[in-house]
């Protein structure tokens, strides 16, 4: 056991650890806006600067995601969201469709090593580049876990992770049916996806949440190199498929927030439909 | 900060804001990516955060004040860029490692992995917390200042971050077996 002065100063040392150095690609894009904008003038009352300021880094951060990654910097891979449309060949190749906006039609995407297709019937999806695909209205998104959760979270809101020993469809699905702080809704059930035998869960969270109103919510499972998936406010809905597929349980999550359009709920229904393992 | 170049800045002078900007430039992607941990939402907040800089340059009232000012507007500009992607499972890279760690040889390669691990399931506001003190090397007080919260949420953020983190710095200081299985 470390004393607190040891923590700290592995602590201290794991900070200093790590990029320092703004790349001159961004020094660049700063100026081109610095040019392009003009200084406000200052207005009364910090409501309002704070609203304005607010404004600004929502301009700049929606500038951003309409700004292709820029070429020849590790930082492109997965960086601002291009515009560019993706093409199955280009999905192919990478495990998931590439960031932006993703094209009707059929695109490849990669979970737990295994090959899958799915259809995109609707032009209202955005991609990660990684494992994500986010309805354009906010309502929701799809998460294709590229590998399956590890585990969920004992304490949602104090992130504290447990794993899952052995994990299969059956162990998965009953340790995300059983987070603590979460409704219930649905499951775990046996379903059959699109051929596999799979398990539904089905989750909301309560207004009775003691987390989750703002960022990063309330936390439900997680993968040691993905990350973990969470919930932002009561009302939210997450279901979860966990699929076997020869023996390999996969995961993919899709989850409407509160007051969502109906569409919304309708459209991640339809890409989940449309996955097909190879 | 050169108070010259901060007040030329502030009449519209775009040469001298870029001059500021180079000189900041580096702390602000060091403060952003320990805060994000990912380069690519380091980048995207640090440049938002210059932008609004420029754009709101004329209110920062005392030019002394400059670089806490724009710290913490980076700060907000990484807690937007988390947000935004806040439905992206955010790909944990671990930062490269190498053979040696430089001068601190209590941080090996397992357990830098876990730090990792764990400093990515704190909330971005934790993590703000804790750059700002172990790296800035900021005391709780200005840390409040800096971030526009009161020293009781500082106090209550920072200690709910160190316990957190406390089994993976704690699991630093344990033999490591390959036979065993790595805690979460």
């Amino acid at each position: 056991m470390r004393t607190t002065t040891e923590r700290e100063r592995v602590l201290r040392a794991f900070l200093e650890e790590g990029l320092t150095e703004l790349p001159d690609w961004v020094y660049a894009e700063v100026r081109t806006e610095i040019d392009r904008l003009p200084q406000r003038r200052p207005i009364r009352g910090s409501i309002g600067r704070i609203a304005i300021a607010a404004a600004l880094v929502a301009a700049v951060l929606v500038a951003n995601w309409s700004r292709p990654p820029a070429p020849n910097t590790p930082a492109a891979t997965g960086g601002a969201l291009a515009t560019t449309t993706t093409t199955p060949a280009s999905s192919a190749s990478s495990g998931f469709p590439p960031a932006g906006q993703v094209s009707r039609g059929h695109q490849i995407v990669t979970l737990e090593g295994v090959r899958a297709s799915i259809n995109i019937l609707s032009e209202g999806w955005i991609s990660d580049g990684r494992s994500r695909l986010e309805h354009m209205s906010g309502g929701g998104g799809v998460t294709f876990w590229r590998s399956t959760p590890d585990g969920i979270y004992a304490d949602p809101c104090a992130h504290v992770p447990e794993r899952v020993a052995e994990p299969s469809i059956d162990r998965l699905s009953a340790a995300a049916a059983r987070i603590a702080g979460t409704t219930l809704v649905s499951g775990p059930s046996a379903v059959d996806f699109n051929g596999h035998p799979a398990r539904l869960v089905v989750l909301t969270l309560p207004a009775s949440a003691t987390c989750g109103v703002g960022d990063p919510g309330f936390y439900l499972w997680y993968d040691d190199v993905y990350g973990g998936q969470w919930l932002a406010r009561p009302g939210d809905t997450i279901r979860a498929w966990i699929i076997d597929v020869n023996g390999l349980p996969v995961w993919v999550d899709g989850e409407t927030v509160a007051g969502a359009d109906p569409i919304v709920g309708q459209d991640i229904q339809q890409v989940i439909d449309s996955i097909q393992f190879e | 900060m050169d108070r010259d170049l901060i007040d030329r800045a502030k009449r519209g002078d775009r040469e001298a804001f870029e001059t500021v900007v180079r000189q900041v430039g580096d702390r602000c992607m060091g403060i952003a990516f320990r805060i994000l941990r990912d380069a690519d939402l380091a980048h995207d907040a640090v440049q938002a955060a210059l932008i609004t800089a420029w754009c709101e340059l004329r209110s920062l009232n005392d030019p002394e004040r400059f670089e806490p000012w724009l710290h913490r507007i980076l700060t907000n500009a990484c807690y937007a860029e988390a947000r935004r992607r806040r439905r992206s499972l955010v790909a944990l890279r671990i930062v490269p490692v190498e053979e040696t760690y430089g001068p601190d040889e209590m941080l090996t390669v397992q357990h830098r992995d876990e730090l990792e691990r764990a400093f990515r399931r704190l909330t971005v506001e934790q993590r703000a917390v804790l750059v700002f003190h172990y790296y800035l090397g900021l005391s709780m007080p200005e840390i409040g200042q800096r971030l526009g919260i009161p020293l009781g949420t500082v106090k209550s953020r920072l200690h709910h971050a160190m316990a957190a983190l406390r089994a993976a710095v704690d699991a630093d200081a344990r033999p490591s077996s390959p036979q065993q299985e790595r805690p979460a």
